[in-house]
């Protein structure tokens, strides 16, 4: 089953626009959602959530439309803390337990206990990261299906961001869970994603496998017609050193041609290609 | 929606200082007046800025955003604030009566104890009818805005009282029936204004985006 079913989703504001952006989020798996500031990663999320209101098309959460009982699946974590500043940890538990029917008082408190966060302390005096973490906390523990975050581990330090990151390698471990993250650091994508959808000006540019990206697509430098031939080429870059072109089927032109040089390609650079490069294909 | 009355009544712990500096002055301006009474009726209207604080805060933290992820309604978080100023309005009324009483027994004055339930009528119907338009404001313009709202609504009719006392306007003589009618009648306006209220509320904030 599809947790996530976005089906041409249009809307508009004075100066972008969302544009018949699809996808789906099948149970089981991570799927990363990349694009540059203001490409509408945020406004795609808060059309899945229901904070805005869509023009045209369909959001599905778990095969039906929003409702409370939907709500209670999801883990939500935005960029920014959204309690307020008063508020400690302690509050934070005694608000969410009589908010959510699974709430789990004791799964908080050993989030909070395991990433040494004060329980007793107000929002203010704890530092960006320590905040982004009450927050995952706070989305993880009401026992949900789906975990819905945007930029969820800004701010995070490495050590931070891999705990958080195994945390959320072992909620998936539930094959009735499913992950829909957004976020600028790639690398914690290229760790965990299944699935990478890339959005660009309000459009999807491409929504493959991860371990498709990693094995099919690639960067090839040469000027060989030959090469350039078989190569199934889809972005073209211009730099000081001559063409790079963005293709993806790097497995059979290495293959075909050892020599050339076809290296593979990080999430961060597919995105510069998508963006800075000439369309080929 | 249990959990939105808590995180509002936990939020306003930290303006409960204020709130208490503010109930201080009125219980002393009430016993240096000499009227235990206005002094105590003094308190009810700080539940108005109550009210209003609990917007500030969300305003601050973009709560909104987060509060539409959660299971419930929106009509439900909209009604959830309501009953948080039905709360602390009661919370008020009590804390005034309880400060009449205190004043009263320390000035030895209950001369006005036969205006308690006329006075407290009319001015627990004038609070909720000042609370529906304060709510329903915050609701379509956000606090920035409505606070110049807010100011208005307490200064213009301020100006108009001053200036209708200067200009020694014969005021018209009121029969005492129809003194005890609006007594009576002011409750239940100030209940009718809060349910017309929340029903504007509620539509506003359904289309509204976070």
């Amino acid at each position: 089953m599809n947790h996530i079913e976005v089906n041409h989703i249009n809307k508009k504001y004075e100066q972008f626009q969302l544009s018949n952006v699809s996808f789906t989020v099948p149970a089981g798996c991570i799927v990363g959602f990349i694009g540059e500031n203001g490409a509408g990663k945020t406004t795609t999320i808060k059309s899945i959530l229901n904070c805005i209101m869509i023009n045209q098309g369909e959001i599905k959460l778990f095969g039906k439309p929003i409702s409370n009982e939907i709500k209670e699946e999801i883990g939500v974590v935005f960029d920014q803390n959204f309690f307020y500043e008063g508020l400690s940890a302690k509050d934070i538990d005694l608000i969410l337990k009589n908010t959510y029917k699974h709430w789990d008082s004791q799964l908080f408190y050993q989030y909070c206990t395991d990433w040494e966060l004060p329980i007793n302390q107000a929002m203010k005096q704890l530092s960006k990261g320590m905040k982004m973490k009450v927050s995952i906390a706070a989305a993880l523990a009401h026992h949900p299906k789906l975990l819905i975050l945007d930029e969820a581990t800004s701010g995070l330090d490495p050590i931070s961001r891999n705990d958080i990151l195994d945390i959320f390698l072992d909620f998936i471990q539930d094959e009735d869970h499913s992950i829909f993250f957004s976020s600028h650091i790639t690398s914690d994508l290229e760790k965990i994603a299944d699935r990478i959808i890339f959005i660009h000006k309000g459009k999807i540019l491409f929504e493959k496998d991860k371990d498709e990206l990693k094995d099919n697509y690639g960067v090839l430098k040469t000027q060989n017609e030959e090469i350039l031939k078989d190569a199934h080429k889809l972005r073209l870059m211009r730099n000081t050193f001559g063409c790079e072109y963005l293709i993806d089927n790097r497995q059979e032109i290495h293959q075909a041609y050892p020599e050339a040089v076809c290296d593979p390609i990080s999430i961060d650079d597919l995105m510069v290609f998508y963006v800075k490069g000439d369309e080929l294909a | 929606m249990k959990g939105l009355i808590l995180k509002d009544l936990i939020t306003l712990k930290s303006y409960g200082k204020s709130l208490l500096l503010i109930f201080a002055l009125f219980l002393f301006l009430g016993l240096s007046s000499g009227s235990p009474l206005s002094g105590a009726m003094m308190v009810m209207p700080i539940s108005i800025m109550a009210a209003y604080v609990t917007f500030s805060y969300d305003k601050l933290s973009n709560w909104d955003c987060y509060a539409c992820t959660m299971p419930m309604k929106r009509s439900e978080i909209v009604i959830a604030r309501y009953f948080v100023t039905i709360i602390l309005s009661l919370l008020f009324f009590a804390a005034s009566l309880l400060s009449y009483l205190f004043t009263a027994v320390i000035m030895q004055n209950f001369s006005e104890v036969y205006l308690l339930i006329p006075s407290y009528s009319v001015l627990f119907g004038l609070i909720m009818i000042l609370i529906s338009l304060i709510l329903v404001l915050n609701y379509k313009f956000g606090p920035d805005k409505a606070r110049i709202a807010l100011i208005l609504i307490f200064i213009l009719p301020s100006i108009f009282t001053a200036l209708i006392t200067q200009s020694n306007v014969p005021m018209p003589v009121i029969s005492e029936s129809t003194i005890m009618l609006f007594c009576t009648i002011m409750p239940i306006l100030g209940i009718a204004a809060l349910l017309l209220s929340y029903l504007m509320a509620a539509k506003i904030y359904q289309h509204k985006e976070f």
